[in-house]
């Protein structure tokens, strides 16, 4: 998979390459703006539980964002339990590690603050969630990659 | 009230959340507005062909105008297979004690409409009105009626269950009593329809125009339809419901309160002993009850009521929306129910595309969404592996 990624990726003739932004920066802005999420820090890798509830109507989530700095943040809900069966976890935007799908791989660089980009989307996945499991439908748009065939 | 449906969804608490989502579901369960401009239409030109000079009927001023749920606004999707009833009065002018049989207006209208070739083949008798069947799932059942000069102004005389004597009602009565108890001014159609020879329907309301005592004896009736389903004798029916809600509207704005409170309030007024008596409020003398008289149906109605009751109550204790729809579909239905959150969500989606939306703190540094927040949610596209 990695490496098909990559294959298709076009080849600028030189990137610019964006500035991470470290984990003690990232904790620092989250502390900020979510002072109710719980951080911490192992060397370069920041983790959050913080809280959701993106309407009054909706349950309230706890919720565990990871991130390593420069690499894709992991968005996990731990509580309550997601009522998603297995087989409907690609069409619900959820990785094969249960983990949400938020954005497309270059919608998100590691130059962004966690609080302003992965925290709202994951209030905006939430929502789309509950109306899924009020509607049976998932309202939420986005895409998913080409199903693989052959080779 | 009003504008139930205009909130702003991402400012509005529990309770305007669930609201909205039943006034979509009213919404849908209605006659369509097209349904209901084709009912206008076809009832307007009967009203015409009855009247005419060449008709039989044209010394007796013929006026047709409509009675029940959709004079009153409370239309409700009927079960699957079924089509909507529009029920409407033929008043004759005529005093009906020199008509001892009713029977006999009934059978004067059909042989007029039998004249039509337009008609012809679209009547179907019933036993004490005639049926016009039409396509788009809708049928106009016309009920003979004569003034009751002794009674007062809209008092009328129908013939009974049977057809075979007169029976005292009020329609535009009852209509006016539901209007006074929902609070709601008559419309200018209603103010002039006693000096029209052909009063128009009232005009289709989407249901976010819809007071919360219109709303409420809809998702009566919806509940009635599933619950009794099964034992469809068992049901009681929509003119009890309707009295019923109207006797226990306290005001309370909100429609998922009002049933809860409403609801709550019929079961504290059952007799201790014996039965509950419903009476027509546009009509003392009339009691709308009288199948109770039958132990099995008041059973069913008192035990139905309180399973009602409990749904309600749960309703308002729901830990998200997917069992809040859970209830909801268990109550009123399945795709009905879906298909209003759909609704809803869609609305959200469209804040989102405005980039109106956003995060904001809730209390205890809970993170929600909002249409009035400092912290934008930035584009992205929701991905998937597969």
């Amino acid at each position: 998979m990695e490496t098909s990624r990559k294959r298709r990726l076009p080849k600028p003739p030189k990137r610019v390459k964006v500035r991470s932004i470290s984990a003690a920066d990232q904790l620092k802005d989250m502390a900020a703006k979510h002072p109710a999420f719980v951080g911490r820090r192992l060397g370069n890798q920041a983790t959050w539980e913080g809280r959701f509830q993106p309407t009054p109507s909706c349950a309230v989530y706890l919720v565990r964002i990871e991130a390593l700095a420069g690499q894709r943040p992991w968005v996990t809900v731990l509580d309550p339990e997601l009522r998603i069966p297995r087989e409907q976890w690609s069409e619900m935007h959820r990785f094969s590690h249960g983990d949400l799908c938020l954005h497309l791989h270059e919608e998100w660089t590691p130059d962004q603050f966690i609080a302003d980009t992965i925290v709202p989307w994951t209030a905006f996945w939430l929502v789309n969630y509950e109306y899924w499991l009020a509607s049976g439908l998932w309202l939420g748009g986005g895409k998913h990659p080409e199903p693989r065939t052959g080779k | 009230m009003g504008g139930l449906a205009t909130i702003d969804l991402l400012q509005a608490n529990r309770s305007e959340l669930l609201d909205d989502v039943l006034v979509r579901l009213c919404n849908i369960l209605q006659l369509s507005p097209t349904q209901f401009s084709l009912a206008e239409s076809h009832y307007h030109a009967i009203c015409d062909w009855l009247g005419q000079e060449d008709s039989e009927l044209n010394q007796f001023d013929p006026d047709l105008y409509p009675q029940g749920s959709v004079a009153l606004g409370t239309t409700v999707k009927p079960q699957v297979g079924e089509e909507y009833d529009v029920d409407l009065v033929c008043e004759l002018n005529v005093d009906y004690r020199r008509v001892p049989k009713p029977v006999l207006l009934l059978d004067l209208i059909e042989k007029r409409m039998r004249q039509s070739e337009r008609y012809r083949d679209r009547l179907e008798r019933k036993k004490r009105c005639l049926r016009v069947n039409y396509e788009h799932d809708f049928h106009l059942d016309i009920l003979p009626a004569c003034p009751d000069s002794g009674a007062g102004s809209t008092c009328l005389v129908v013939p009974d269950r049977e057809d075979v004597r007169w029976r005292a009602s009020n329609p535009k009565g009852f209509v006016n009593w539901f209007k006074h108890q929902s609070a709601l001014k008559p419309s200018v159609s209603f103010a002039q329809k006693a000096m029209d020879s052909a009063a128009p329907l009232p005009q289709p309301q989407s249901a976010e125009q819809k007071n919360t005592l219109q709303l409420s004896v809809q998702l009566f009736k919806r509940w009635r339809d599933r619950h009794y389903a099964d034992t469809p004798d068992l049901a009681p029916v929509s003119i009890v419901l309707t009295t019923l809600m109207g006797d226990h509207y306290y005001g309370e704005q909100s429609v998922s309160s009002n049933l809860a409170v409403s609801v709550q309030a019929i079961l504290d007024s059952l007799p201790a002993s014996g039965r509950l008596i419903v009476v027509n409020p546009s009509h003392p003398q009339e009691e709308l009850s009288e199948r109770w008289k039958e132990p099995a149906n008041y059973l069913a109605f008192m035990s139905g009521l309180k399973v009602f009751k409990k749904k309600l109550t749960d309703l308002a204790n729901t830990e998200d929306m997917g069992r809040q729809s859970a209830l909801l579909q268990d109550m009123f239905g399945d795709s009905v129910t879906k298909a209003a959150f759909a609704e809803q969500g869609g609305s959200i989606q469209k804040v989102r595309d405005a980039q109106s939306m956003g995060i904001t703190r809730a209390a205890g540094g809970i993170v929600s969404l909002s249409s009035i927040a400092s912290t934008p949610v930035p584009r992205n596209t929701f991905y998937g592996d597969l």
